[in-house]
C-alpha cells in the first residue's frame, strides 16, 4: 500500500508529544521509533510475553498489539517516565535492584510498570495477597529469574507504601 | 510494523456501519489481541481494517428499565472483571473474563471480539452461552438480536452481516436472577493460557433448596464452537441437587459434547475433562445458590 | 554415562551411550545439558529400588551416595566434606519431610500429596575434557581505581558483580572503585574461553587473582621509588599504600598513579594483565525436595514448595547466589512439568513455536523457590568458589516426579509429566476410569 500516516498527540512520560505515524505503526514502533523510548521491548511482538507493557490512561497495555494511532489522546508511562529527570530512581525501581529481581533485564522494564500500575490502583489500607500479586504480575514472561524475587521487590515497595501512608 | 492495506477508523456505531459498506471486504479490528496477531502470522496480512475502538458509545456495563443487563461489545475484559453490576448479578462471567490470558491482554481484549471471532475456546463465551445471552448487532437495516447460541454458525464463523457491528450482549433478567454459576477452565498453565476445554454451569435451585429448578450447562472446546449440553440439562431438571445428580451429569454430558482430537489433548481426554469439569461446575454452582438464600 | 558412578560409586558399572540424528529442530546448548537428563533417569531410578526395597528413600541415599573422600579417577574431583549430609538435613528441615512422609502414607481420594528428594552432582568446569583458560586486564586510573576487564561474560547472573568483588578483595581497593567494563568485545577483551559450563566464578576467579596479586606486587615496587619502603613493608588497604609495621598510610593509590603517570624521570601507566590456565576441576553437589499435590481426576499437579540446598563452595555474593538457584529452579520445574516442543509427527514441523504454546511457567504456576547454601569451601578455587550456574537444574525434575510417585504410586519414566502424560498413565494404573466407565455410573 501507499503509506497512510496521521497526526496524533499525546502525552508521553509527562510531557505532550505529536507525531506523524504511520497507520501500521504498532504503539511499541512509536515509541521506539519516533521516540527512542528504548526500555520498551520488542519481545514476541504478538502479546503473549509482556516485554513491551506501557501503562495508558492507568492501565497496562501490550504495546506491540495496539496500533499507534488508538494513542491519540491518550496518557503514556513508559519506564523512563518512572526515575526522576536527574536519573534518580523510583521506589520499585530501587527495589527491583536491591532484590536481585533482575537477571538479564529484558523481562524487567514491563514487570515493574506492571508492578507501578497494580500499586496505583491499591486502595488505602489495603493490601494484596501474594496470590493477588502473582495474578496480576502474570502476563510476564521470565526465563531467569523464577519470579521469586521479583514478587519480593514488589511486596516490599507495597508493604513500604502502605505505612508511608 | 503491521502489514495493513488500509486502515479505517470508526467513531460511532452509524460511522462504523457505513464504512462497513464501502469497504465491505475489510476486517473489522476491535481491542486487536486477535486480529493484529493473526497480520503477524500472515493468516489476515495485507487486508483493509476497520477501526471501532474508538467506539465509546458501546464501552461499558449498565442495567436497562427492565433489568437487562447490557455489556457493551467494546467491554474490556478488565473492565467486566471490575464491573459491580456484573459482580452483583452475574459474577461467573467476572470470573470468566478474569481468567483471559494475562492482564495486559485482558486490557485490550472485549467481550465482543471474543464472541465474534466464533473461536470454541472463547473464555466468556461458554460463559455467555450459560446465560443465554442474546447478542445485539447494528447495520444498515437498523437493530438485530440473535441468541448467542444461534450467533455462532462454524468454528471462526459468526452471524454478522457485511453491513453489521456488534454493539452489545445483553442478558435478560430471566436469565439471571435467581441463578448462581461456576465456570472451570482446564488450562495447561495457570496465566497466558487457551482453554483446552472448559465448562460453566448455572442453577437454580427450587424455593427449598433441594432440587433443580433450572440448570444451564455449556461448554467451550467440545465441539466446533461453544454448546450447550441441553440433553443432560431436561435429563436433571427437576431432579435432586446432590453429588449423585452431580455423578449423573458427570455421565450425560458424554452425550452432549463432540470434543476432537488436535495436537493440544486427545478426543478421550477431553471427554474425561468434561465429564469432571461438569460435575465439579455444578456442585459449586449449587453450593453457590445454597449459599445466596443462607 | 559418568553421573551414575561417581553419585552412587558402584564397582560394577557398564553403560553405553549413543549420539543420534533427527530430523526435529535444531538444539542448542541449555543449561546443564546431559546432568538434567543423567540425573533424572538416575534419580527416579534410586528412588524406584528404594521403593521396591522398602527402604526410606534419604537414608537409602545415604547409605550408598558417594564417601568423603572420595575422588574421581578422570576428572581427579574430590568430595572434601560430608556434603551429602549437610545439605539433605538442611532439605528436610524446611520441607518437614519426616512429618509429611508420614501424613502422606496410605492416602485415598481424588487429591493426594506427596514429598520428593533427589540428589546431584556437577562439574564446574570442563577440564580435563577441554582448555579452560581465562585472561584478565587491569589498568589503573589516576583516581587509584581500576577498569576490570575479562573474557568471561556477564549474562544476567551477576558475574560482572561478582568479579569486582574479587579484584576489590585482591588488590586491596574499595569495591566502588572497581570498573568492569560489562561490553565484553573481543577486539579488545583479553581472551577467555566464554560463558558456558559452571565455570566463571572458578576459572575466571584464578585469572582475577593472579593478575590482581601480580598487580599488587608491581604496584608497591613501584611505590618503594615514592616511598623509599622496603615493599615487603607496604601493603594495599582500601585503596592506600600502608605501611604494615605500624599501619601507616603512606599515600594514596590516586597520588602514586598520578605521581608515576607524569614522572618526568620514569613515567609509567600502571597496568597488569595476565593469562591462567586452569588444570583442576570442582565437584558442586546438592539436593532438592518438592511437595506437590496431584488432582487425579484432572491429571493435575500442583507444586507446592519446593527446595534446593547447595554446596557450591563459598558464595561471592549470597543474593546473587540465591537468584541463580531460583532461575534453574524455575527452569527445572519447567523442565518436569510443562515445557515441551511438540511436533506434527507427519511433517516434523514445530507446532508449538511461540510463547503462548510453549509451556514456559508464569508466576502463577511457581511456588516460593527456596534457596538454601551449606558453604564449604573448596580447597582448589582462588576464592573457595565452585560452581552454581547450571547446578540448579538437575535435581528439581527427579525430586518432583518422586514426589508424584509418592501421592499417587505412579513411577513417571518420562518428562515433563503433562497432564496428557498423566491422563495415560493414571487411565493405564485404574486410578481414573475415563469416559466409557463413567457411562456406567
Amino acid at each position: 500500500m501507499s503509506a497512510q500516516y496521521k497526526l496524533i498527540t499525546c502525552n508521553i512520560n509527562g510531557h505532550e508529544r505529536s507525531t506523524m505515524v504511520d497507520v501500521r505503526a504498532s504503539l511499541t514502533d512509536m515509541l521506539r521509533d519516533n521516540f527512542g523510548l528504548t526500555s520498551v521491548k520488542k519481545g514476541c511482538e504478538v502479546g503473549e510475553c509482556g516485554a513491551c507493557a506501557v501503562i495508558i490512561d492507568g492501565e497496562c497495555f501490550n504495546s506491540c498489539i495496539y496500533l499507534a494511532v488508538w494513542a491519540d489522546g491518550k496518557n503514556i508511562t513508559t519506564l523512563e517516565g518512572l526515575s526522576a529527570p536527574d536519573g534518580t530512581l523510583s521506589d520499585i525501581q530501587r527495589a527491583f535492584a536491591e532484590e536481585t529481581a533482575v537477571q538479564c533485564g529484558f523481562c524487567t522494564p514491563g514487570f515493574i510498570l506492571e508492578a507501578e500500575c497494580c500499586l496505583s490502583h491499591l486502595e488505602k489500607g489495603k493490601l494484596y495477597t501474594d496470590d493477588e500479586l502473582r495474578k496480576m504480575l502474570s502476563g510476564h514472561l521470565c526465563r531467569c529469574t523464577g519470579y521469586d524475587n521479583i514478587l519480593r521487590a514488589v511486596r516490599k515497595v507495597m508493604i513500604a507504601r502502605a505505612e508511608a501512608k | 510494523m503491521y502489514d495493513i492495506k488500509a486502515l479505517y477508523e470508526a467513531t460511532t456505531v452509524d460511522e462504523a456501519v457505513s464504512l462497513r459498506q464501502e469497504h465491505p471486504e475489510a476486517v473489522i479490528i476491535a481491542g486487536g489481541s486477535d486480529v493484529l496477531i493473526k497480520i503477524r502470522e500472515g493468516k489476515l496480512a495485507g487486508r483493509e481494517l476497520i477501526s471501532i475502538y474508538g467506539i465509546d458509545s458501546i464501552r461499558g456495563v449498565s442495567m436497562e428499565h427492565d433489568g437487562t443487563l447490557r455489556i457493551g461489545s467494546l467491554t474490556s475484559f478488565s473492565h467486566i472483571v471490575s464491573s459491580p453490576l456484573i459482580r452483583e448479578h452475574i459474577a461467573v462471567l467476572g470470573e470468566a473474563a478474569g481468567m483471559v490470558g494475562g492482564p495486559q491482554i485482558r486490557a485490550i481484549g472485549t467481550i465482543g471480539g471474543n464472541t465474534c471471532n466464533g473461536v470454541t475456546s472463547a473464555d466468556t463465551a461458554s460463559t455467555l452461552l450459560a446465560w443465554d445471552a442474546v447478542i445485539e448487532l447494528a447495520g444498515a437495516e437498523g437493530v438485530r438480536h440473535v441468541p448467542i447460541e444461534s450467533f455462532y454458525l462454524g468454528a471462526g464463523r459468526a452471524d454478522i452481516h457485511s453491513d453489521e457491528i456488534q454493539t452489545g450482549i445483553l442478558i435478560r433478567r430471566e436469565a439471571y436472577e435467581g441463578f448462581s454459576g461456576h465456570y472451570i477452565k482446564y488450562g495447561m498453565r495457570n496465566a497466558m493460557e487457551i482453554a483446552t476445554a472448559g465448562c460453566s454451569v448455572n442453577v437454580k435451585l427450587s424455593p427449598d433448596g433441594n432440587n433443580i429448578e433450572r440448570l444451564r450447562i455449556a461448554f467451550g472446546v467440545a465441539a466446533p464452537v461453544p454448546i450447550r449440553a441441553h440433553k443432560t440439562e431436561s435429563q436433571w431438571t427437576g431432579k435432586p441437587a446432590d453429588d449423585e445428580t452431580a455423578e449423573g451429569i458427570a455421565c450425560s454430558v458424554l452425550d452432549d459434547v463432540k470434543p476432537r482430537d488436535s495436537w493440544r489433548a486427545s478426543r478421550d481426554m477431553r471427554l474425561h475433562l468434561c465429564s469432571e469439569m461438569a460435575k465439579r461446575a455444578f456442585l459449586e454452582a449449587v453450593r453457590r445458590n445454597k449459599e445466596r438464600r443462607v | 554415562m559418568g553421573a551414575l558412578p561417581q553419585l552412587y560409586p558402584c564397582g560394577n558399572f557398564e553403560g553405553d551411550a549413543f549420539t543420534v540424528f533427527t530430523n526435529r529442530q535444531v538444539a542448542g546448548a541449555m543449561r546443564g545439558y546431559g546432568m538434567p537428563q543423567a540425573i533424572f533417569a538416575l534419580e527416579s531410578h534410586t528412588e524406584d529400588i528404594a521403593v521396591k526395597l522398602g527402604l526410606d528413600p534419604v537414608d537409602y541415599r545415604r547409605k550408598t551416595v558417594m564417601p568423603v573422600g572420595y575422588v574421581d579417577s578422570f576428572s581427579k574431583n574430590e568430595l572434601y566434606h560430608d556434603t551429602f549430609n549437610q545439605t539433605l538435613d538442611a532439605g528436610m528441615k524446611y520441607i518437614d519431610f519426616r512429618r509429611k512422609q508420614e501424613a502422606y502414607r496410605h492416602q485415598t481420594g481424588d487429591v493426594r500429596r506427596g514429598v520428593g528428594v533427589s540428589l546431584f552432582w556437577y562439574n564446574t568446569a570442563v577440564w580435563p575434557i577441554a582448555l579452560e583458560t581465562s585472561s584478565c586486564r587491569m589498568v589503573m586510573n589516576q583516581d587509584g581505581s581500576i577498569q576490570l576487564q575479562v573474557g568471561e561474560t556477564e549474562i544476567g547472573q551477576g558475574a560482572d558483580t561478582a568479579f569486582s568483588q574479587m579484584a576489590a578483595q585482591t588488590l586491596g581497593i574499595p569495591f566502588e572503585k572497581v570498573h568492569i567494563v560489562s561490553c565484553q568485545d573481543t577486539d579488545v577483551t583479553p581472551y577467555g574461553t566464554g560463558a558456558y559450563a559452571s565455570r566463571q566464578t572458578y576459572t575466571a576467579g584464578m585469572a582475577i587473582r593472579g593478575c590482581a596479586e601480580e598487580f599488587r606486587k608491581h604496584i608497591l615496587d613501584v611505590a618503594y621509588r615514592y616511598t623509599r619502603m622496603q615493599p615487603y613493608l607496604m601493603d594495599i588497604a582500601d585503596g592506600n599504600i600502608i605501611r604494615t609495621t605500624d599501619g601507616r598510610i603512606l599515600m594514596t593509590l590516586g597520588e602514586l598513579a598520578l605521581t608515576v603517570l607524569y614522572d618526568r624521570e620514569r613515567s609509567e601507566h600502571l597496568t597488569m594483565e595476565k593469562s591462567t590456565q586452569i588444570k583442576t576441576n570442582a565437584y558442586s553437589f546438592g539436593c532438592c525436595f518438592a511437595e506437590v499435590e496431584v488432582d487425579i481426576p484432572m491429571c493435575r499437579v500442583k507444586l507446592l514448595d519446593i527446595i534446593n540446598v547447595h554446596d557450591a563452595g563459598l558464595l561471592i555474593n549470597p543474593e546473587l547466589a540465591k537468584a541463580q538457584v531460583h532461575g534453574g529452579m524455575s527452569m527445572g520445574i519447567g523442565y518436569a512439568l510443562s515445557e515441551k516442543m511438540l511436533y506434527d509427527n507427519k511433517t516434523g514441523k514445530l507446532l508449538n513455536g511461540n510463547l503462548l504454546d510453549y509451556k514456559l511457567s508464569t508466576m502463577m504456576d511457581h511456588p516460593h523457590l527456596e534457596a538454601q547454601f551449606v558453604e564449604n569451601p573448596e580447597p582448589t578455587s582462588a576464592y573457595g568458589t565452585k560452581g552454581l550456574g547450571e547446578p540448579p537444574v538437575p535435581p528439581v525434575a527427579p525430586a518432583i516426579r518422586n514426589a508424584i510417585l509418592n501421592a499417587t504410586g505412579i513411577a513417571f519414566n518420562e518428562i515433563p509429566i503433562r497432564p496428557h502424560l498423566m491422563y495415560e498413565e493414571f487411565m493405564k494404573a485404574g486410578l481414573i476410569h475415563g469416559r466409557e466407565a463413567a457411562k456406567n455410573v
